[in-house]
């Protein structure tokens, strides 16, 4: 596929006059390996380690733990820095590395998907970058070299985007062209916006389940403080507990409005998306700084959603999907996310990314069976608390009912999909809102499914899925289906152009 | 640059994917599954049966639970068996010009369709049990984390190693 890892081939045999000598990173990777390996032990032996914390036998020996691990870690930390090199031939990039395996990696320029930039706090001191590489294959390839000096960086993102898109000799993209057309830029005050305009419940959440995590070891310091709290203090708040109600809630909720603000100005911070020739180029961070490049027609999918507060100010979060590698569900960094887009920036991406959605429209909507099936899994849900719960459990389920049916009716009312004879655009949600845009002809795969209820309706799903996922259709009509999927296989099968 | 032309696209002149026109799996395929089936049911009944030997043994009597695992097995059994019997004719391939399609299951019934433009690689597996009955898995790999994949298990050995060249062969043009 798009790796070749050949760990016996002769290395030497092959020509190489032309291009660069293979290269070892910047000597600082070591100090990113040590700390990376120093990590991965806490992770994995983090009950050892907080055994430690109780256990005096255990502690008297903690130097030489820490000291065995710090020792380990250097050492492996080295060793993977001497034995990782990479270089940059006419058509690929080459890494080797592994000290008793020894590993051979080929990646040829046209299988990448991305490179992207990216600059810790740390790094920053040193003035290195480290660059990945992410090439989509079922292999799931992701090749990353944790430390370059930064011009070096960026001329070999320079070497291998620009390569992504032609093959034509390895010469950096022209100077002028690489600042391109600058779709969009981050202000302050937008950012401010963007910040506020974040799901606080979820902040506040995590922000309240870290306190509580950290809280946990000190519960013997807690506890003998709250001992000191005088007795008159908890008989009256056995009466004033009502008054505490509001002001948790708004503690809650500046607490999370103020997470939301500082993770947005961390992550957003400068952000800047410009247009260029070979792809959409996206850069910003505060303490991390990235930098990603997307060739236009490794795009997948846009899709775009807003929430209550962001639909206010009139602002929408697009990402943009391309295809992803098997293995890494986890590394959030594959899609592009560009926050606080305006209905004319909105436009401008969408016009971009894609040919205008036009001709002939067809819309397609689901059958009420959706409707009952999502009334009837909700309803399985609060039914345990109203049958077996006590009356304030059963109030509580109550109202919880009533919203969640509420929900499911216009969550149903907002499931619609449009599509051309090229392009689909598929619109779900309720208070949050999301569409999803993609290009017929970037299908892999069809799937039809329909059960024995379904079938009696003549209702199917019909998923469609891209390289970066799939586009879900639920209970339509069986003839829409099929014909939806006759159309998604003819753009398909009747274009030669490239789909990722 | 290939000519781009964009007329514009009549649905029902499309070609489309005729329900009949799929061709079942070989026989052999189906004795496996049933001897698949007859294994399975024999564990599961085995199990069940030494079961209510002990309780039978221990306390001279069978309690309420014996009786209610021993529902569920007949159940599932019975509900296994009609998908087996009533879904096997409805299993089958259908090799187009430009696509394979896959249909299965007869309570919940799935039509995969991957075209050929889009296959990354192909696999053609065969395990023991397989081997003994001689049929085969035919998988199909696309890009991405789709999970876009297309098994075809029971399958004609000769006819899934012909079918795979014919892939390889139009997967290697661009």
């Amino acid at each position: 596929m798009n790796e070749s890892a050949n760990p016996n081939s002769a290395e030497a045999s092959q020509p190489k006059a032309a291009h660069p000598p293979a290269r070892r990173q910047h000597p600082t990777a070591v100090f990113q390996y040590i700390l990376k390996y120093t990590w991965i032990f806490i992770r994995g032996f983090w009950p050892i380690i907080a055994g430690a914390a109780v256990s005096d036998n255990l502690r008297a020996y903690g130097e030489w733990i820490g000291l065995g691990v710090l020792i380990i870690a250097c050492l492996s930390a080295v060793v993977q820095y001497w034995k990782f090199t990479f270089q940059v031939t006419d058509d690929a990039l080459v890494i080797r590395r592994g000290l008793l395996e020894r590993e051979r990696i080929t990646i040829a320029f046209e299988r990448i998907q991305m490179v992207n930039l990216e600059q810790s706090l740390l790094q920053r001191v040193f003035g290195v970058m480290s660059l990945k590489v992410d090439t989509a294959g079922s292999s799931g390839a992701e090749v990353e070299l944790a430390a370059l000096k930064v011009q070096d960086a960026k001329a070999l993102k320079a070497v291998l985007s620009s390569e992504v898109n032609e093959q034509s000799a390895g010469t950096p993209a022209p100077a002028d062209e690489r600042d391109g057309e600058q779709l969009i830029a981050l202000s302050w005050g937008r950012l401010f916006k963007v910040g506020l305009t974040q799901n606080h419940l979820r902040n506040a959440m995590i922000a309240f389940g870290s306190i509580v995590a950290l809280a946990e070891p000190l519960e013997g310091v807690l506890s003998d403080w709250l001992s000191d709290v005088p007795m008159y203090t908890w008989f009256l708040l056995k009466f004033l507990w009502v008054l505490l109600i509001p002001i948790f809630t708004i503690g809650v909720v500046v607490v999370g409005m103020l997470v939301s603000l500082i993770g947005a100005v961390l992550r957003y911070y400068e952000l800047q998306v410009r247009a260029q020739a070979e792809g959409l180029e996206l850069s910003g961070g505060l303490l991390k700084k990235f930098e990603f490049k997307i060739p236009l027609h490794k795009v997948q999918m846009l899709e775009g959603s807003s929430s209550v507060l962001q639909r206010l100010v009139g602002f929408e979060t697009f990402k943009v999907h391309q295809a992803r590698a098997q293995s890494d569900p986890s590394q959030g960094g594959v899609n592009m996310a560009i926050p606080g887009l305006e209905s004319d920036h909105a436009e401008r991406l969408n016009a971009m990314l894609f040919p205008p959605f036009s001709g002939e429209k067809a819309e397609v909507r689901p059958h009420r069976l959706m409707l009952i099936r999502m009334l009837l899994i909700r309803a399985a849900v609060v039914a345990p608390l109203l049958i077996w719960g006590e009356v304030w459990m059963q109030v509580c389920a109550l109202g919880w009912a009533v919203w969640l049916a509420v929900a499911a009716v216009h969550q149903f009312r907002g499931v619609r999909l449009i599509v051309s004879n090229e392009q689909l655009r598929m619109f779900t949600g309720w208070l949050r809102k999301r569409h999803i845009r993609t290009e017929l002809r970037k299908a892999q795969r069809v799937v039809l499914t329909e059960s024995w209820l379904m079938r009696r309706r003549s209702l199917a799903h019909a998923r469609i899925y891209t390289a970066a996922g799939p586009v879900v259709v639920r209970f339509i009509p069986k003839e829409t289906a099929a014909q939806l999927r006759d159309v998604v296989l003819y753009q398909a099968e009747s274009t030669n152009r490239p789909w990722m | 640059m290939p000519v781009f032309s964009n007329d514009s696209l009549r649905i029902d002149a499309l070609p489309s994917l005729i329900e009949t026109e799929f061709e079942g799996l070989p026989q052999r395929y189906r004795s496996l599954r049933a001897a698949v089936y007859a294994g399975v049911m024999l564990v599961v009944f085995a199990a069940i049966g030494v079961l209510m030997y002990f309780e039978w043994t221990a306390v001279n009597t069978l309690r309420w639970g014996v009786w209610v695992a021993l529902g569920i097995a007949i159940a599932l059994g019975v509900v296994w068996a009609i998908e087996e019997i009533k879904g096997f004719p409805l299993r089958g391939v259908l090799v187009r010009e430009h696509d394979l399609s896959y249909r299965s299951g007869f309570f919940k019934r799935e039509t995969v369709t991957v075209p050929f433009n889009r296959i990354q690689h192909s696999e053609v597996v065969q395990g023991p049990v397989a081997r003994a009955f001689d049929v085969c898995t035919l998988k199909l790999y696309t890009a991405g984390n789709s999970g876009a994949n297309l098994r075809v298990p029971g399958m004609d050995v000769e006819r899934a190693k012909r079918l795979r060249q014919q892939l390889d062969e139009r997967v290697s043009q661009p």
